[in-house]
């Protein structure tokens, strides 16, 4: 049983990236105003972070070196600071707009004052994150988050055309005016980023350290990497596909949550409003613990200062004052009232700009015989890495000019 | 190139207890990789600067953009009317519309328009103000089947109103 739900790190490192604040909004924007054509994006996305998440717990179990201890390894000092500083700054505005994200949903569903819900979602988190051990962390957040599997039974109950669904799976290349290219482009760098958030990687190698696998659960790091992300990519489709059916033919561009809560619960009753709120908000409140972790994890990890959220405070002084800081940080930057989705729109195209010095440095370690032994990659997945490495740096370097020209994806 | 700090394995409960004996690859970063990633990141003061005027092609994005939060309110009302909605998330969901529609008029406020598209500029404004308003009232009232109706029926006229400007431009 232990080991079946060890599959909620997977789960809930997916839905944490690919169903967070943004990734909600940005995809059901895809599918609104492109239909099924962005699909290729979630699968080629899906198969980086299959690929890469793999090979970080492997890496983090073998040598004992979760990402941030690599980066600073291989990039040195100067390189591997900006690194963690960049991540962490794109950690803390993901989590400010997860928790203004958080307290949206919570308003939707009982109505109570926003700025309040930010203060109160804040604080839960920091209760829950502090009573409870990593493992119950994951399964709350990663089963919860499941209830998300409503838009994919609403995107099914509007019988959506499957040649139109199939063709998707493509790359659409014939656009009508200029314009609509750039914004295709913008959109499929967009989805493909923050499927790869350098977030879920920091989390889930950590996660591994923290649940103590050993070379033993290798098998179990390839399932929980697998499992995890094809499931967060469905419900990704799942969005898109309720997008591309209720939004698309309406006319609609969807620019809040709440109208992609309501499209995903819209063919169905008044109790499925209710189980898209309650996933929502599990993914968004995922996504911030996530955030928050992670930012910590990184800061440790870099300075090799004592980590891990199953150990006593006194012994893990620094890690527990980061996490807290990151959380009272991001609740002070959600209360001032910015946009959430600016933040998570600014975070997705800057995090892509750094994923290359994030994925290098794993896929290089990865590799290397000295280090994994007989765990070393094999010729095919250091193939296909150095594939994804080279669209990851092709959307790295599009990435802001993409932004620009689009004005961050405005029709 | 900075040195590589050799730093130890690092596991939960041991951070820095273990030196590693594994030797890794420094990696020599070319500048041009820096450079690279300046450049877009040097574009962005460009795009953020200040633009006082709106263009045909904003005009035309901002009245698209009211269009869509026209028809996501019609949709909206429908929701409700089916009885398919929340008391809760019907009155947070058209409290959002109706900001969202505030940023448009924000952006109407803090700018002008540039000289050929200056009656469609203020007959686009006056629109998006009729549909803030709308929405306001929407939201801070008790929704039922009469106010629904006549609310639809208001959204229609103000979205074909855009419609029409949209198209002109």
């Amino acid at each position: 049983m232990k080991k079946y739900l060890g599959v909620t790190l997977g789960i809930m490192t997916a839905l944490g990236g690919f169903l967070d604040l943004g990734q909600i909004v940005f995809t059901a924007q895809a599918g609104a105003y492109f239909g099924y054509q962005l699909l290729w994006a979630i699968v080629i996305g899906t198969a980086a972070i299959i690929l890469y998440m793999e090979m970080c717990g492997r890496v983090a179990v073998v040598a004992h070196k979760p990402v941030f201890s690599v980066i600073r390894t291989c990039l040195g000092y100067r390189l591997g600071l900006f690194v963690l500083i960049a991540s962490n700054l794109l950690n803390l505005i993901t989590c400010a707009a997860e928790l203004a994200g958080i307290a949206i949903v919570v308003h939707l569903i009982t109505g109570l004052p926003e700025k309040s819900l930010i203060v109160i979602s804040a604080l839960a988190l920091l209760a829950m994150v502090q009573l409870l051990r990593f493992q119950w962390i994951e399964r709350l957040f990663g089963l919860s988050g499941l209830l998300m599997i409503v838009f994919a039974v609403s995107a099914l109950a509007l019988h959506p055309n499957w040649n139109q669904v199939a063709s998707g799976l493509l790359p659409h290349l014939a656009f009508s005016n200029h314009k609509d290219g750039l914004l295709y482009g913008y959109f499929a760098v967009g989805i493909f980023s923050a499927m790869l958030m350098e977030y879920e990687v920091h989390f889930y190698s950590s996660g591994a350290l923290e649940e103590d696998w050993t070379t033993k659960d290798l098998k179990e790091n390839f399932m929980v990497a697998s499992f995890g992300s094809i499931l967060g990519s469905l419900l990704t489709v799942a969005l898109m596909a309720v997008a591309a059916l209720v939004l698309y033919p309406r006319g609609i561009f969807p620019e809040l949550l709440s109208t992609t809560i309501l499209a995903g619960a819209f063919p169905l009753g008044k109790d499925a409003l209710i189980l898209a709120l309650l996933g929502s908000l599990a993914c968004v409140g995922g996504a911030a613990v996530e955030t928050t972790l992670s930012g910590a994890y990184n800061l440790c990890q870099f300075f090799n200062l004592a980590w891990g959220k199953n150990r006593p405070i006194k012994k893990v002084p620094a890690f527990t004052a980061s996490w807290m800081g990151m959380l009272v940080l991001a609740c002070v930057i959600a209360f001032t009232g910015v946009s959430p989705l600016d933040l998570v729109n600014v975070s997705i195209i800057f995090g892509m700009v750094i994923m290359p010095l994030t994925y290098y440095p794993i896929l290089r370690v990865a590799a290397d015989q000295k280090i994994m032994g007989k765990h070393v990659n094999s010729r095919f997945l250091t193939t296909m890495g150095v594939v994804f490495l080279v669209l990851i740096t092709i959307a790295a370097v599009t990435a802001i000019p993409l932004m620009v020209v689009t004005h961050s994806g405005k029709p | 190139m900075a040195s590589g700090a050799n730093t130890a394995a690092v596991k939960p409960g041991t951070p820095g207890n273990k030196p590693s004996n594994i030797s890794l690859h420094q990696i020599a970063v070319p500048r041009c990789l820096y450079i690279a990633y300046l450049l877009p990141l040097l574009m962005l003061p460009t795009s953020c600067s200040h633009r006082p005027s709106i263009s045909r092609e904003e005009l035309r994005s901002i009245a698209r953009s009211s269009i869509s939060l026209a028809k996501e309110t019609e949709m909206s009302l429908d929701y409700v009317a089916q009885g398919r909605s929340t008391r809760s998330f019907a009155n947070g969901h058209f409290r959002y519309l109706a900001k969202e529609v505030e940023q448009n008029i924000r952006q109407f406020r803090e700018s002008r328009p540039s000289p050929d598209v200056e009656q469609d500029f203020r007959t686009s404004q006056e629109n998006v103000k009729e549909l803030a308003s709308e929405l306001t009232t929407i939201s801070s009232q008790t929704i039922d089947a009469s106010t629904i109706a006549a609310a639809k029926q208001r959204i229609r006229e103000i979205q074909g109103a855009l419609e029409k400007t949209s198209a002109s431009l």
